[in-house]
C-alpha cells in the first residue's frame, strides 16, 4: 500500500511534495542543503510562558493605562518577534553532509561526523544535531563560523552486531532566546559496522597454530621495511618519515614487517558455543590479539576465507567479515 | 526536548545573573520596607558566596519556612498582599526565595521571567524619562542575560550584549508603530488596588489649619498652562478649587452647592476680558479640575457647579488636557435665599470674639464694602506676619487665637479667619483653595503651577457685584501674590520669596531647570499622556475613523504587518561577503591554473597543490612556489603587511601558465 503512494509522491515536483513523507538526504558525496521548505519553526514551552507573561504585562498596561508599560512590553514583543527571524536565519541554508562513520564493537559508540559547512557570512550560533538511532537519542552542540565549516560527532550506542545506520538526523537550534525552535529533519545515507564485542580471553586455537609455513627472517635483528600508512597516534617518532612531513604531506608513518611470525587461522569451526554471537566474540578476540602480537594471520568462516596478512587493514577486513556475518548476500 | 540542564551555572554567569537582578530590583528600594531591601541584598550576597564557595543550598523545610515567614512579614508591614506596593515587595521576595532554590537551568529561566515582570512594575511608581532610560537599560541587560544563558556554548557576555542590543534596535521601529496604532481603550479593565494611586499630592475638599502650609513645601507640578493669547497679569493668575462653605470654627468643607448643574456657567450677569488656555493637569485623585477664576464654560472633562468649580466626573487619576475659557472681570448676580443661609450661617458657642469684632464693624459701617475695606486694613495695620510655620492654634477658637493673640499664619489662617469676620457681620462669605500664580517657562512658552503655589483665598457677596474674590493674605504679604515661594530657604521658618536673581550661575541653574522643564513637558503631552483620546486625534490626522474598527484593522495589519516584511526583509536577505583580498588573489590564480587543466580538489592544500603542478609543469614551478609561499605567510603567519599584500597581487596578475 505505502509503495505505489510513496512512486506517486516522487513524481512530484519537490515545492509540491507534502512536507514529512520525504526528508532532505545526505551522505558522504552529497549534501543536503535546508531550504527555506524543509526548516520548521515552533515556540518552545520557555516561549509559551514567555507570552503568557507578556500577556499579563499588556493587561496590566491597559489597567494601569501606564504609557511607559506599554512601551516595555510592546518592545519586548517586537524583540520576541525579531528573534523568531533570528532562530530560522540560524538554521536555514545551512549545509550538512556526512564527514565520517566510525566502526566501533558491539556495546561501544558508533562515532558518526557530520561536516556542517556554512557559506552565509553570518556565524550560525548553538546548532543542534540530534539523532534517535539505536537507544536513547544524541545530542550534540556547535557553532559554524561565517563562510566556513565545521564537524560534529554523534556517539551512537551500538548494543548489537551488524550495520548501523545512522537514518533520521534533527537539526535544530534555539538561538537566541530559546523562545523558538527551528529544526529540519535530514535522513543520513550513512551506515557503520559494529563489530562483535570481543570476548574476554581466549588462547589461541591450537589447530590454528603450525598449519601455515614459518616464514624465515631476511636480516638478522631487523625489521623489513614495508610501506607507508597514516601516522597513529602512539605510533613511534623513529618511525615517522620526515621527509614528507617537509614535503608537506602531513605525518606518515613507515611501516616495518616481522617476517618471523608464525601464520595464524582462526577458523570458525574452531570455536565453541552455544550460539553465533559467541563464537564470533571469541573469533574477535582472537584477531585482535593476533594484531596486537604483529603476527600474520587469516580468517575462515563459513563460505568466506581471508587469506593471512599482517597489519590494521588485515585487521579491518577481518573484523568486517565478522560484523556482516550472516547477512543474506 | 533537552535534559541537559545544569547543576549550578559558573561563577561568572552567577555574578552576572546576580548583578542583572539587582539592578532590576534596585528602584524598589526606594518604596520597599528597609528591612525587604535589606534581606534581598542579603540573599543576593549569599547566593554569590555560595556560588564562589560551593555552599550547600538550603532543604526544603528551611525553604518553607523561609517563604511563610516572608508572607507573613509583608502582610504585617502593609496590612494586604493584594495591594501595589505589597504586590511589589512579594514579588521581589518571590525573586530572592527562587534564588536560595537556584539549581538547575529550568530555575534560571523562571528567574528571568519574574525580573521581565518586575521591570514593569517600577512603571506604576514613576514614568519620568530617567526611569524609563533606566528600566529599557535594565531590559537590554536581561536580554543578554537571557541569550547568555539560553546558550549552552560558551561565549564571552560582550557578545550576548552586542546580539541583544541588536536585536532591540531592530524590534525598536515595530515596538513604535504597536505603540502608536495597538488600540487603546479607557482604563481601568478590572478594579485596581487600593494604593494605587497612592502618592499623589494636591489639594483636599476641606481645609484645616497647616494643610495648605505642607503643600507648600512640594516643588511637584500641579499643572501646566499654555494661553492661546492673551496672559493675564499675575494678580489676576487665581485658579480656582474646592469652594468651601462649611465650618465647625476650625475646618473648611465643601457644601451643597458642589454638585455640577451643567456645562454652561450659571453666571448671567455681565464677563468680561476673555482668557482662552489650555491646561495640563497631573493626576491628583480628586475629581475637581481646575480654571482661572472665573470659569467661562465647562469644558470636555468637567461641568460647572453651581459655586463655580469644574468637577470631572471621576476621579482624575492620569494626566488630563483641557481646553478653557475664563472671565477676568465678572459680575455672578443675585444670591438665592438657600445660598445666603449657607453663606451666613456660623458655629455656635464658637470664636465669640471674631464674631464681637465682625458685629463692631457692620455697625461702625454704613455698606458692606465698607466693612471689607475695614476689616482688610485691620489685617495690613496689626502686627501679621505671613508665616509658614505659624504657632499651632489648639484652643476651641481658633479664630479668636489667630486674629487676637498669635497673629502669624499662612493664607489658610488669613482666608478662615475673614471669612468668618465676614459672615460675623452678615456680609455672605465663603473659602475658595485653589493656586495661585504661575512661573513662565521661556522655552515652551508655557507656564507652571506647582504645588508650593497653592493658596486660599475668600469670596464675599456684595451687592451690584456678586461674589468678589477678597484675598487677606495679599493684605499682609502682598509680595506672596506678585512672586512664588521659594523653598529652599524655607527652613527658616519665615517665608521667603524669589527674587528675581542676577548672578550667572543662578541663571544658568534656573534655564536649565525650565529645559528640563519643557522637556518633561513634552514627554508628559506625547508619550507618557498619549492614551484612548490621542490616538483618536491622530488617526483622525491621518483620516481615519476610530469607530470604523474594520478598516481600523486593516490599517494596523497592514502597516505592522508590512513593517514586520521590512524587517524580515533585512534580518533573511544574506549580506554581501567581505571576501579576504589574500583568499581572493589566490582564487584568481587558482581559476587560471584551472584554465589550463590543473583544477584544485577542493580538499586539496595548497602545499600539495602546488606540489602538483609542479610535477606536471616544471617549468611553472618557481612562480607557483613564490606565490604559494607568499599565499601561505599571508593567511596563516598572520604577519603579512600590506607590501606583501600588493607584491602579491602584482605577482598573481603576472602569473601567465
Amino acid at each position: 500500500m505505502e509503495l505505489p503512494l510513496q512512486r506517486w509522491l516522487d513524481a512530484l515536483p519537490a515545492w509540491l511534495r507534502p512536507r514529512g513523507v520525504r526528508y532532505l538526504a545526505a551522505s558522504t558525496s552529497q549534501s543536503a542543503t535546508l531550504s527555506n521548505k524543509r526548516v520548521f519553526i515552533l515556540p518552545t514551552k520557555q516561549g509559551l510562558v514567555f507570552f503568557c507573561i507578556l500577556v499579563l504585562m499588556l493587561l496590566g498596561a491597559m489597567n494601569y493605562s501606564n504609557s511607559m508599560a506599554f512601551v516595555l512590553t510592546f518592545w519586548l514583543g517586537s524583540v520576541c518577534l525579531v528573534s523568531l527571524l533570528y532562530t530560522y536565519r540560524n538554521l536555514v541554508q545551512l549545509e550538512v553532509k556526512l564527514a565520517a562513520a566510525e566502526p566501533c564493537f558491539a556495546g561501544g559508540h558508533a562515532v558518526f561526523t557530520l561536516l556542517l559547512n556554512n557559506r552565509h557570512a553570518r556565524r550560525r550560533f548553538d546548532i543542534e544535531v540530534q539523532s534517535s538511532a539505536g537507544i536513547s537519542s544524541v545530542t550534540s552542540v556547535t557553532s559554524v563560523n561565517s563562510d566556513d565549516h565545521c564537524q560534529i560527532s554523534l556517539a551512537i550506542p551500538a548494543p548489537q552486531r551488524g550495520r548501523l545506520q545512522l537514518g533520521r538526523v534533527t537539526l535544530s537550534t534555539r538561538y537566541p532566546l530559546g523562545l523558538f525552535r527551528a529544526w529540519a529533519y535530514v535522513d543520513m545515507e550513512a551506515q557503520s559496522l559494529v563489530y562483535p564485542r570481543p570476548a574476554d580471553q581466549a588462547p589461541f586455537p591450537h589447530t590454528g597454530q603450525g598449519k601455515g609455513e614459518r616464514m624465515e627472517t631476511i636480516e638478522e635483528g631487523s625489521d623489513d621495511f614495508h610501506g607507508f600508512r597514516q601516522y597513529h597516534p602512539g605510533d613511534s617518532p623513529r618511525h615517522i618519515y620526515w621527509k614528507a612531513l617537509a614535503k608537506e604531506q602531513g605525518l606518515v608513518t613507515k611501516q616495518f614487517q616481522r617476517h618471523q611470525s608464525p601464520e595464524l587461522w582462526f577458523d570458525w569451526v574452531d570455536t565453541r558455543g552455544a550460539d553465533i554471537e559467541t563464537r564470533l566474540s571469541q573469533l574477535c578476540r582472537w584477531l585482535l590479539d593476533g594484531d596486537s602480537q604483529q603476527q600474520r594471520f587469516g580468517l575462515r568462516l563459513p563460505g568466506v576465507e581471508l587469506a593471512p596478512a599482517q597489519g590494521k587493514q588485515q585487521l579491518n577486513q577481518c573484523l568486517a567479515q565478522l560484523a556482516t556475518f550472516g547477512e543474506p548476500r | 526536548m533537552s535534559r541537559t540542564q545544569i547543576t549550578v551555572l559558573d561563577q561568572a554567569a552567577m555574578t552576572w545573573l546576580l548583578a542583572g537582578l539587582g539592578l532590576t530590583i534596585l528602584p524598589h528600594s526606594l518604596n520597599l520596607p528597609i528591612w525587604a531591601s535589606l534581606l534581598a541584598l542579603a540573599i543576593g550576597l549569599w547566593r554569590w558566596l555560595a556560588a564562589q564557595r560551593n555552599w550547600p543550598l538550603p532543604n526544603n523545610k528551611i525553604k518553607l519556612l523561609l517563604t511563610l515567614a516572608l508572607v507573613v512579614a509583608i502582610f504585617i508591614n502593609y496590612g494586604t498582599l493584594v495591594g501595589r506596593d505589597s504586590g511589589t515587595a512579594l514579588l521581589v521576595m518571590m525573586m530572592g526565595l527562587k534564588l536560595v532554590e537556584l539549581r538547575q537551568r529550568r530555575d534560571v529561566m523562571v528567574l528571568m521571567f519574574l525580573a521581565y515582570f518586575l521591570l514593569i512594575t517600577h512603571f506604576i511608581f514613576s514614568q519620568t524619562i530617567p526611569m524609563a532610560a533606566y528600566v529599557m537599560a535594565c531590559a537590554w541587560l536581561l536580554l543578554s542575560l537571557h541569550m547568555h544563558l539560553t546558550s549552552k556554548e560558551l561565549r564571552p557576555v560582550k557578545h550576548s550584549l552586542r546580539s541583544a542590543g541588536g536585536l532591540m534596535l531592530l524590534g525598536l521601529p515595530l515596538m513604535l508603530a504597536l505603540f502608536v496604532l495597538f488600540p487603546r481603550i479607557e482604563g481601568p479593565i478590572w478594579g485596581l488596588p487600593k494604593d494605587a494611586y497612592a502618592g499623589m499630592t494636591g489639594l483636599s475638599d476641606s481645609m484645616s489649619p497647616g494643610a495648605i502650609s505642607s503643600l507648600s513645601q512640594s516643588d511637584a507640578v500641579a499643572f501646566r498652562v499654555k494661553f492661546d493669547n492673551q496672559v493675564p497679569t499675575t494678580d489676576k493668575r487665581y485658579w480656582r478649587g474646592p469652594v468651601l462653605w462649611m465650618t465647625d470654627g476650625r475646618n473648611w468643607e465643601t457644601g451643597p452647592e458642589t454638585r455640577p448643574i451643567g456645562w454652561q456657567s450659571p453666571i448671567s450677569a455681565a464677563r468680561e476680558s476673555a482668557v482662552s488656555y489650555t491646561v495640563t493637569l497631573e493626576p491628583h485623585n480628586q475629581k475637581w479640575l481646575f480654571a482661572l477664576d472665573l470659569p467661562a464654560t465647562g469644558s470636555e472633562h468637567g461641568q460647572i457647579s453651581s459655586d463655580l468649580q469644574l468637577i470631572a466626573s471621576k476621579k482624575v487619576r492620569k494626566r488630563l488636557k483641557y481646553h478653557m475659557v475664563s472671565y477676568l472681570d465678572y459680575n455672578t448676580g443675585e444670591l438665592t435665599a438657600f445660598e445666603r443661609r449657607l453663606a451666613l450661617s456660623l458655629p455656635k458657642n464658637r470664636n465669640p470674639r471674631t464674631i464681637a469684632l465682625g458685629r463692631s464693624l457692620q455697625i461702625k459701617s454704613r455698606s458692606d464694602a465698607e466693612v471689607v475695606q475695614k476689616a482688610l486694613a485691620i489685617f495690613r495695620q496689626q502686627p501679621f506676619v505671613y508665616s509658614l510655620r505659624p504657632p499651632l492654634l489648639n484652643s476651641d477658637n481658633p479664630s479668636d487665637q489667630f486674629l487676637f493673640e498669635t497673629r502669624t499664619g499662612f493664607c489658610e489662617h488669613f482666608a478662615s479667619s475673614f471669612t468668618m469676620l465676614m459672615r460675623a457681620a452678615g456680609i455672605p462669605a465663603r473659602v475658595v483653595t485653589g493656586y495661585q500664580g504661575a512661573e513662565l517657562n521661556p522655552v515652551d512658552d508655557y507656564y507652571i503651577v506647582r504645588q508650593r503655589d497653592a493658596h486660599a483665598w475668600a469670596e464675599v457677596w456684595l451687592p451690584g457685584q456678586g461674589w468678589v474674590r477678597i484675598d487677606p493674605t495679599a493684605a499682609v504679604a502682598p509680595e506672596r501674590i506678585e512672586r512664588s515661594i521659594n523653598i529652599a530657604q524655607i527652613s527658616a521658618g519665615a517665608v521667603q520669596f524669589n527674587l528675581p536673581q542676577s548672578d550667572m550661575l543662578s541663571n544658568a541653574w534656573q534655564q536649565l531647570s525650565l529645559n528640563l522643564d519643557a522637556i518633561n513637558n513634552r514627554w508628559n503631552q506625547l508619550v507618557l499622556g498619549y492614551g484612548p483620546e490621542q490616538q483618536r486625534d491622530f488617526l483622525h490626522n491621518l483620516g481615519l475613523d476610530i469607530k470604523d474598527w474594520r478598516k481600523l484593522a486593516w490599517v494596523f495589519l497592514v502597516f505592522v504587518g508590512g513593517l514586520f516584511l521590512c524587517i524580515t526583509a533585512f534580518v533573511l536577505i544574506p549580506r554581501h561577503k567581505q571576501v579576504d583580498p589574500v583568499l581572493k588573489n589566490y582564487q584568481r590564480f587558482c581559476r587560471k591554473l584551472a584554465r589550463r587543466g590543473l583544477p584544485r580538489a577542493e580538499n586539496e592544500t595548497a602545499g600539495a597543490f602546488a606540489q602538483r603542478v609542479k610535477t606536471s609543469r616544471p617549468e611553472l614551478g618557481e612562480k607557483v612556489e613564490r606565490i604559494t609561499q607568499l599565499y601561505s605567510h599571508l593567511r596563516y603567519a598572520g604577519s603579512g603587511n600590506q607590501k606583501q599584500l600588493l607584491r602579491f597581487k602584482k605577482q598573481v596578475t603576472e602569473f601567465k601558465p
